[in-house]
């Protein structure tokens, strides 16, 4: 039912998302597992905390979304990095334009509604 | 002062509670999953020059409860590792299965959307068995949204019912059921949804 499952839905609608955010992120430029954990979780109610998103990194990099690769850092221990595959740069884009039609439906119709 | 020492002996008991914290999930995955947080830790230790307990707790935090954790990496195991099915793989596959679903309307909304102007309303009842049986699907064609919902509730399985507003024919009085698929007196399958189209209510265009 609706009503029981809404911060289920919620939760589940967050997790569909934040793979997204992810792989949009990396759009630009490759990033390491801190810097790319720390900047979903400096967004925002995406993410309940960094450490719940290396699950996440784990199985989109096994769809082959993302591919990594290591790194020495500067300072500390090597770094692994996570670089957007042509499959994952495919996925954001599908994804934008899904998630951009979704938005305006749904907001047209929460507008329209009476609830 | 808070030496190097204690700063490890804390990471230490964090990731031995992660660990057990994650008992459930496969080796593999649960060696990588601590490998990953380990750097993690180990990253943040250095990038931001942690030598206080109270900098080091904040870091942790910000990791989060390895209970946290576990969930969300036994919610990502998707595809079966262990073939019993449990009630909270049960719960992951359903949402996942309305998740599709719902891509799925919306995907046929915009497509309809897209093809002609004319504003209707689908209403999509997705229903989702727990057992492998098969049910047989009533008619429910001319009944009111509210009581086609109760009718395909009222059968001995699990129900997850959700509704998604499209907007498709004015054919049928508002806020009937229009047509439904699978058809009445068909079977539908585990994880199978029904689908009914209603004439728009309020909502539409």
């Amino acid at each position: 039912m609706i009503a029981k499952g809404s911060s289920n839905l919620m939760s589940q609608m967050r997790r569909g998302a934040v793979e997204y955010c992810v792989l949009a992120l990396l759009r630009d430029r490759d990033m390491y597992g801190f810097e790319l954990t720390r900047a979903l979780s400096t967004a925002g109610g995406l993410v309940a905390s960094e450490g719940t998103v290396y699950p996440l990194l784990a199985r989109i990099r096994q769809d082959g979304l993302v591919e990594t690769f290591w790194e020495a850092s500067p300072q500390g221990p090597p770094r692994r990095y996570y670089r957007l595959t042509n499959d994952g740069r495919l996925a954001l884009e599908t994804f934008r334009d899904q998630w951009r039609q979704f938005r305006n439906t749904v907001d047209a119709i929460m507008k329209g509604s009476d609830v | 002062m808070t030496t190097n020492e204690d700063l490890d002996l804390i990471v230490n008991q964090y990731l031995s509670r992660l660990e057990a914290a994650l008992a459930n999930l496969p080796p593999e995955r649960r060696r990588q999953l601590i490998e990953s947080i380990t750097d993690h830790i180990s990253e943040a230790r250095v990038t931001l020059a942690v030598t206080s307990e109270v900098a080091l707790r904040d870091i942790l935090d910000r990791v989060g409860q390895p209970g946290d954790i576990a969930a969300a990496a036994l919610a990502d195991e998707v595809t079966p590792v262990h073939p019993q099915a449990t009630g909270s793989r049960r719960g992951i596959v359903t949402g996942v299965a309305i998740a599709i679903v719902i891509l799925v309307v919306l995907g046929t909304y915009f497509a309809s959307r897209s093809n002609n102007s004319v504003p209707t309303t689908t209403v999509t009842v997705t229903t989702i068995t727990t057992t492998s049986i098969s049910i047989t699907v009533p008619n429910v064609i001319g009944l009111s949204l509210k009581t086609a919902e109760a009718e395909l509730q009222s059968l001995p399985f699990d129900f997850e019912v959700k509704v998604i507003a499209d907007c498709t024919s004015r054919q049928v009085p508002l806020g009937v059921v229009a047509s439904q698929r699978p058809a009445a007196g068909s079977s539908a399958a585990q994880g199978s949804q029904v689908r009914l189209v209603v004439t728009p209510g309020k909502g539409c265009p």
